[in-house]
């Protein structure tokens, strides 16, 4: 009968009482035990309805097996409702119509108990596996304490109690009589039981034919000498009481060929016989009444099932073990051949008999040689040739001369096997990937120290926390006084608490980089940067601070300190020179405008000067003519305001001052420069071709220093044509949208070109490529552009002569 | 009878030029006729040829010194006074040596003008 544990898959717990909750029995629990309740009644009544009333024991007394075998499969916790609920099925079956009094039921209801609780609490406390009693422990068990113990015990309980009640005054006779019943019983059936239970719970079971057509030989066997024996007409009592061993041999074959379940289905089986025999007149014995005759079989069989049950047990538990140690023979085999470290056994001679793949592999070995016994670990130059001495694993690294003649490193250890055979097992991990890997990491580290060192930068390296995980040698060195006080980092220290302090004593600058780190840090920025300045003894310093986030999972931060007092310099004197250059490129300017506006105020001049004096001419001579005068003061008026405007002209493009961006069209400024030019233009021969784009958008400028750009390019290409034919000193002029920010212009002349190589050194100062100039027009062109944010380049032309070319910001 | 004035040409592109030079010269009892390019000039002396020629030498189309050559070439002989708002010794020498009587620099005093063309007119009819 399944118990609720079993149901579970596992056993019952030994000490229930302790670990589990106290509680009500499970509706399982009390099914169970119902169940067990009406085994108990029926087997009763089948034992009270056999001959042999008297003594008052039945000759097969199976409910106490019953309910050790409930009360063993049971947790202990749940024994009461076994016990419980064997009180009704021992009451009905031994009350009316049996008559027995009640005092004599409730002691036999008592002592029944007693023995299914002493076995069941022997078994559960000492036997590991009570399931099968297939080890000699159980076995033991199983008949010390429940067979011999439990049934002796209660029985002389029972004894004297019957005594006590007047129900009998046989003492002896059914102490004997229901110690030898119930041990029968024990003996026999609750190992059934249980085996029954095990094998009801254990799924995909099957008995190979062989077996069972053993089986069935035995059963046939043992049935033809049992009827032979117990059931056949009695034979002589002299020669009889022998063959109650006949049965002996067959009880041997089944304890040695079919184990627990073989012998107590046996010895159980030739009980029946037996019995059976005894109450209708048969079998060999007779010599005495037939209650005792019956008594005497079964202590034949109670005795004869101790050594067979333990045979049986031993037995099985030896198979058991066979079993486990192929299965561990197997497992470890499978173990050693693919475990992935390379492992070999050697003999002291040092011949390799046994090896795993991963050793052929690493030695470059091949199987054939190593069955051929030809591997000796001389050829492998293992630790010499001698194992390693010493018991316990010794393990070191080692080289080992491969097969091909390389070497390869590899931790190696030796171990001597157990046993006589002075065997040796040896492991030996490859190092190789591993010393690849060191050395990687290594020549890694070594280039990442190189780097951090080849900086001119000082870096620091924060965590996510803020703490110092990698500082440079640059960053070390530079310990200034004045940047002690927090940046003095060092590889764990917290940066973030250093710049706290220093910006909580007033530190600025510390005040600034703890904000940008912690914003760095904590993902809200990208990047931040600083610039400061220390007034230090050697001067005024400039230092900029990036600091970045570290672009790893674990987050973190670098912050790269620059000595930037070089540059800041540099850009003063650069910006020092554009403004020489500003106003060298006025000069420079202004003498070239000079001709043009010569040119350009000579005419006016010529006008109002001759109108002038032919107006006073026609005054000294006489009446004047009034409407003559007066077109003659018109005229002069007329040419003082052309004159008036080339004056403005030129103030625009001379002004001094500060840059003024405003929106230009550059169109606009290339035509008012030609126009400027023109005469210029027209004495050195050169004719113009423009290509601009009506569609350009303004651009942001000065207008006067645009000007002056695109007057210093046309006056340049005029210069680089002075030598060429009349015909060939054309200049192009184009505008043209470069992308969406800026707007380019090109000035393609065909004169005499740019030196190769010179493209970018002409716009140095005082470079020049003609016999006469200061070398300053280009110069001051690239000054003024980049100024304004443009790039001015040069370009050698296709059909000769140079292109230069310029471009201005797009005014958004 | 009376004397013929002197007839002078004015070439020069520049209106106003053009008309103050007339009115300074006819207030010196000249005569004066004006054109504003060297073409239409050429084109008048198949009817005319002016005693005196004042040639602007900075001109768009025809230069000054084409029309120099070109009267040259027609074996037409009058004084020529160049003048030129862009005065470069290079271009005097240039238009002296093509036989220019006077080489004069924008704006032109009246009184140095009349002396150069009187010049010029005596010198021309002694040849």
């Amino acid at each position: 009968m399944p118990s609720e544990d079993l149901q579970a898959g596992d056993l019952p717990p030994l000490d229930g009482a302790s670990t589990y909750p106290k509680r009500l029995p499970s509706a399982h629990t009390v099914r169970s035990a119902a169940a067990v309740g009406l085994a108990y009644y029926v087997i009763s009544e089948l034992g009270l309805s056999l001959p042999f009333s008297s003594p008052p024991a039945s000759m097969l007394w199976a409910p106490n097996a019953i309910l050790l075998a409930a009360l063993v499969l049971a947790g202990r916790k749940d024994w009461w409702v076994y016990l419980a609920l064997a009180l009704p099925a021992h009451l009905l079956a031994q009350l009316p119509p049996s008559n027995v009094p009640l005092a004599q039921t409730l002691v036999q209801y008592a002592v029944n108990c007693s023995t299914a609780l002493i076995g069941a609490f022997a078994l559960t406390a000492t036997a590991p596996d009570i399931r099968r009693f297939n080890h000699v422990k159980s076995a033991l068990v199983l008949i010390a304490f429940a067979a011999v113990l439990g049934s002796v015990s209660t029985s002389v309980l029972m004894a004297a109690a019957f005594v006590a009640l007047a129900v009998s005054d046989a003492f002896w006779t059914m102490a004997i009589a229901r110690t030898l019943i119930n041990a029968f019983a024990i003996l026999t059936v609750v190992p059934l039981i249980l085996h029954a239970v095990t094998w009801q719970r254990r799924e995909g079971w099957s008995v190979p034919t062989a077996r069972s057509a053993e089986a069935c030989l035995l059963a046939v066997t043992l049935a033809t000498v049992g009827i032979m024996v117990f059931v056949s007409p009695r034979p002589a009592p002299a020669d009889s009481a022998a063959l109650i061993y006949a049965p002996m041999p067959l009880l041997l074959w089944a304890a040695v060929r079919f184990g627990i379940v073989g012998t107590c289905g046996s010895i159980l089986f030739i009980g029946a016989l037996a019995a059976f025999g005894v109450i209708h007149g048969a079998g060999p014995l007779g010599t005495q009444p037939p209650a005792h005759d019956l008594l005497s079989v079964v202590c034949y069989l109670v005795v004869a099932s101790m050594p067979l049950l333990l045979l049986a047990a031993a037995l099985e538990e030896r198979d058991e073990l066979g079993a486990a140690r192929k299965t561990s023979e197997a497992r470890m085999r499978a173990l050693f051949e693919n475990s992935l470290i390379p492992t070999a056994i050697w003999r002291s001679g040092g011949r390799i008999i046994d090896a795993n793949d991963a050793f052929l592999r690493l030695t470059g070995s091949k199987r054939r040689d190593l069955d051929a016994g030809r591997l000796r670990t001389q050829m492998l130059d293992i630790g010499g040739s001698q194992p390693l001495a010493g018991g316990g694993i010794a393990q070191d690294e080692r080289t080992l001369l491969l097969y091909d003649g390389r070497r390869a490193p590899v931790l190696a250890a030796s171990y001597p096997l157990p046993g006589l055979g002075g065997e040796q097992v040896y492991f030996a991990c490859d190092l190789s990937d591993t010393r690849h890997a060191d050395e990687a990491r290594r020549q890694a580290g070594l280039l990442h120290a190189a780097i951090l060192a080849s900086i001119h930068d000082q870096i620091v390296v924060l965590d996510a926390h803020g703490v110092v995980i990698e500082v440079n040698e640059v960053w070390r060195r530079f310990e200034r006084a004045e940047l002690r006080a927090f940046e003095n980092a060092r590889i764990g220290s917290d940066y973030l608490q250093a710049c706290g302090a220093a910006a909580a004593a007033g530190n600025a600058m510390a005040a600034d980089v703890l904000a940008g780190a912690r914003d760095v840090l904590e993902g809200l920025s990208p990047r931040r940067h600083f610039e400061f300045s220390l007034d230090t003894s050697d001067g005024l310093l400039w230092f900029e601070i990036s600091i970045e986030s570290l672009r790893r999972r674990e987050g973190g931060a670098v912050i790269i300190r620059s000595d930037i007092t070089e540059r800041k310099r540099a850009a003063a004197q650069a910006g020092e020179q554009r403004r020489q250059l500003a106003l060298l490129g006025r000069a420079a300017v202004l003498g070239e405008l000079s001709v043009a506006f010569a040119h350009e105020l000579a005419q006016p001049l010529t006008s109002i000067l001759g109108n002038a004096e032919a107006g006073l001419e026609l005054l000294t001579r006489g009446p004047a003519k009034l409407p003559e005068v007066r077109e003659i003061l018109r005229d002069i008026i007329a040419d003082n305001v052309r004159a008036a405007d080339i004056i403005q002209r030129l103030r625009s493009m001379l002004v001094r001052g500060e840059i003024q961006r405003q929106p230009v069209d550059l169109n606009d400024v290339i035509r008012e420069v030609l126009d400027l030019a023109q005469s210029d233009l027209f004495t050195r021969g050169v004719s113009i071709s423009l290509r601009l784009d009506p569609n350009l958008p303004e651009v942001l400028a000065d207008r006067a220093q645009l000007q002056q750009v695109v007057f210093n390019l046309v006056v340049n290409a005029c210069e680089s044509m002075s030598g060429a034919s009349p015909s060939a000193r054309k200049l192009s002029i184009a505008t043209l949208l470069a992308d969406d920010s800026y707007i380019q212009c090109s000035l393609s002349d065909r004169g005499w070109g740019i030196p190769p190589g010179d493209t970018e050194r002409i716009f140095q100062p005082f470079v020049t490529t003609k016999k006469q100039g200061l070398g300053l027009g280009l110069a001051i062109c690239r000054s003024l552009v980049e100024a304004q944010g443009g790039k001015v380049w040069a370009e050698h032309g296709a059909d000769g002569g140079a292109v230069f070319r310029f471009t201005a910001r797009i005014h958004a | 009878m009376a004397l013929r004035r002197p007839l002078i040409a004015i070439v020069d592109d520049e209106e106003s030029v053009r008309r103050a030079l007339s009115r300074t010269l006819r207030a010196s009892r000249f005569d004066v006729v004006d054109f504003a390019s060297g073409q239409e000039f050429l084109e008048s002396i198949a009817l005319r040829v002016p005693d005196c020629l004042i040639l602007d030498f900075q001109m768009p189309g025809l230069t000054g010194r084409d029309v120099q050559q070109r009267l040259t070439a027609a074996k037409v002989r009058l004084p020529i006074i160049v003048v030129t708002a862009h005065d470069q010794p290079a271009v005097r020498e240039q238009c002296l040596a093509d036989g220019a009587v006077a080489y004069l620099a924008k704006p032109l005093r009246r009184e140095h003008l009349i002396a150069v063309i009187m010049s010029a007119l005596a010198e021309h009819q002694a040849h």
